[in-house]
């Protein structure tokens, strides 16, 4: 992957988590272009290059991988903000959580997510499933490009 | 006079009526008889006078043929005896007074009263009687006899005093006897009044009126005591329909006051449960929400660490593989497959506890549809023996069709599952009618089946007839769907043979016009 292909916002609180999705998206060559957040607030400063994101010079995400339970802002929040906001929203948000609570499901679309993925127990399908998604967003998914990434 | 009338009693009336009419009579009688006394007294008196005029005439006829007054005189002093005889005077024919007898009064007037003839005239007080003095045919003169009628009026007083007397005496006797009779009318009368009198002052109607009574006033007692034996029956029927009403409007009122005690009762009753039920719900409510929250971490927070465990023993499995024993290796199978099981574990627990908590969408569901889309999704789990499925038309039901789905998902996964040993699997889709809009759906297998003795177990959370080294699973499937049908107003049950398969019922409502 090249960077022009842009890079993927992994949000997650959970360090295990973050090693097995990293472990998941390696074999796709995927992984060298996570950029990974520790919860909602983090995110957000990533997206609007606030804080300690204040000098970043990538461009916006190609995919936001967003955990849904997350201290400070959860993921839900985040996915408000970003599609709440015309200068975010084109980006594809996926929510990954251990959750299949009907009501996440449900408020996450009625929020406008792209994709809703259950992280499952087993690894091998946790592997699968991220795998895919990643493939989808990062790889095959053209996304409309408004905003011109710098390093183009 | 009439209000005085009017005082006056019956007795009295009577009395006074009887006295009157009596005293009328008496006094009429008397009056006649007492005239017709003094007209025969008074006839008496001109005759007798009359007789003494004649012989008078017929004696001192020859004393006026001889002029000869002394003999006339001696003739007329046997006037003497006759008291009430005042004068005599004879005339002559010429109506010269020829002799006199004066025995009081005036005298003799000198000119005769009367002609001639006999006759006679009373002159106040007084009678006069006249008769002619004849000698063979010729009329000499004429004797007048004067006399006062004080016989004639002591005769009338006598008269009058016996008639008095006998007035009184007549008088005191019809009293008497009129008193006597009267009260043969009056006594019925005053009994009949006082008799009326205790009936309308003392409600007392068992009195009645002394009889026998003769005539009208018999009819009549006997008519007021028919009467009022009529009224004391009519009474009675008062008295007994009134203390029977009486009776009833008691009873009815212990009865109402009974009632309202009871529904007073109930009342409190049904307003204590409703303070129960709302704090029951209340506690339910809070219960559902926390039964929710924890059932929201356990499915976030409990799934995270067996993904952990079951990823990073992969990894290891990946990067160490190859240098481990097959024990080693073995181990890091168990565990992996520990981490499965309890993720499935809690993947049927939160399902089944979601399917208590969540509404029912009520819809009509068409059970072909949902049957053939949950059998191919089951068929994906079978062996290598493919399974022979006998799908009867099955009918539109009534219910939730995502919790239906749960229910046939178990069921037909189940009837897979437990057909797999088996040389040719069959499994059986079918249905029965039955009542109060209900069916019954049952789903056969010919599978391993199990024993009715456990019958009552199967339904139970995390029971299992099975090993789960023999087949894979919760034990939470069949609890799930038994409270769904449970939700659903409908009920399950199985029957089943140890090595010759298993029926599953499950009643449903059927829809409208089904």
């Amino acid at each position: 992957m090249s960077e022009g292909m842009g890079r993927i916002l992994l949000a997650e609180d959970n360090a295990n988590d973050v090693e097995l999705t990293r472990e998941a998206l390696s074999g796709h060559n995927l992984a060298n272009d996570i950029d990974v957040v520790r919860d909602g607030q983090e995110a957000l400063e990533y997206l609007y290059r606030e804080g300690s994101y204040a000098g970043r010079t990538t461009g916006d995400p190609i995919v936001i991988l967003l955990d849904l339970k997350m201290p400070k802002v959860d993921g839900l929040e985040v996915l408000r903000r970003v599609k709440g906001d015309a200068t975010m929203s084109h980006i594809p948000v996926v929510m990954l959580t251990s959750s299949n609570e009907e009501r996440d499901l449900v408020e996450s679309y009625r929020l406008g997510v792209n994709a809703y993925v259950v992280k499952p127990v087993d690894f091998a399908q946790f592997v699968d499933a991220v795998t895919k998604t990643g493939n989808f967003w990062a790889v095959l998914n053209n996304v409309p490009r408004r905003v011109p990434m710098p390093g183009a | 006079m009439k209000a005085l009338l009017g005082r006056l009693t019956i007795p009295h009336r009577l009395l006074l009526a009887n006295t009157l009419a009596s005293s009328t009579a008496l006094l009429v009688a008397g009056a006649t008889l007492a005239t017709l006394d003094e007209r025969q007294s008074r006839a008496d008196l001109i005759a007798r006078r009359g007789t003494e005029a004649d012989m008078i005439a017929l004696h001192t006829g020859s004393a006026l043929l001889f002029d000869d007054p002394a003999s006339a005189r001696t003739t007329l002093a046997v006037l003497k005896v006759k008291r009430n005889v005042e004068n005599a005077c004879i005339y002559t024919r010429t109506g010269r007074l020829f002799a006199e007898y004066v025995s009081s009064g005036a005298g003799c007037a000198p000119t005769p009263a009367f002609e001639g003839g006999p006759e006679h005239r009373r002159v106040g007080n007084r009678l006069l009687v006249a008769r002619p003095i004849v000698v063979q045919d010729d009329r000499l003169g004429v004797v007048i006899i004067e006399s006062n009628l004080d016989e004639l009026a002591a005769h009338g007083r006598r008269i009058l005093w016996s008639g008095l007397l006998v007035s009184i005496m007549a008088f005191a006797i019809g009293l008497a006897v009129s008193w006597r009779y009267q009260r043969s009318v009056s006594r019925p009368l005053l009994d009949l009044t006082r008799t009326a009198q205790d009936v309308s002052q003392r409600r007392d109607y068992d009195v009645r009126a002394p009889g026998p009574a003769p005539g009208e006033i018999g009819i009549l007692v006997n008519s007021f005591n028919e009467m009022l034996a009529q009224i004391q029956e009519r009474d009675h029927e008062l008295i007994a329909a009134k203390s029977d009403l009486e009776g009833r409007v008691a009873e009815r009122t212990q009865e109402l006051a009974r009632e309202l005690g009871v529904r007073r009762e109930a009342e409190d009753e049904v307003r204590r449960l409703n303070t129960a039920l709302n704090s029951q719900l209340e506690e339910v409510t809070a219960l559902n929400q926390e039964i929710e929250s924890f059932s929201y971490s356990v499915s976030h927070d409990l799934r995270a660490p067996l993904r952990h465990v079951s990823g990073f023993v992969d990894l290891l499995r990946e990067r160490a593989g190859d240098s481990l024993d097959d024990t080693s290796r073995r181990y890091l199978r168990v565990i992996a497959g520990g981490a499965s099981q309890m993720g499935c574990l809690i993947d049927d627990l939160l399902a089944f506890s979601r399917m208590s908590r969540v509404e029912l969408a009520q819809a009509e569901v068409p059970l072909p549809d949902l049957v053939e889309e949950v059998r191919q999704e089951a068929e994906r789990g079978n062996g290598e023996r493919p399974i022979e499925w006998l799908v009867h038309p099955l009918p539109r039901v009534r219910g939730d069709r995502a919790m239906l789905r749960v229910v046939f998902v178990n069921l037909l996964s189940n009837a897979v599952k437990y057909s797999k040993p088996v040389p040719a699997p069959r499994i059986e889709v079918g249905w029965t009618p039955g009542h109060n809009g209900q069916l019954t759906v049952f789903v056969r297998d010919n599978g391993v089946g199990f024993d009715m003795k456990y019958a009552g177990k199967l339904f139970g959370v995390f029971q299992r007839l099975h090993r789960a080294e023999d087949f894979e699973g919760t034990g939470i499937g069949l609890a799930t769907v038994r409270r769904i049908v449970t939700r659903h107003g409908g009920s399950v049950w199985a029957e089943s043979e140890v090595g010759r398969g298993s029926t599953f019922y499950v009643t449903l409502a059927r829809t409208e016009g089904a």
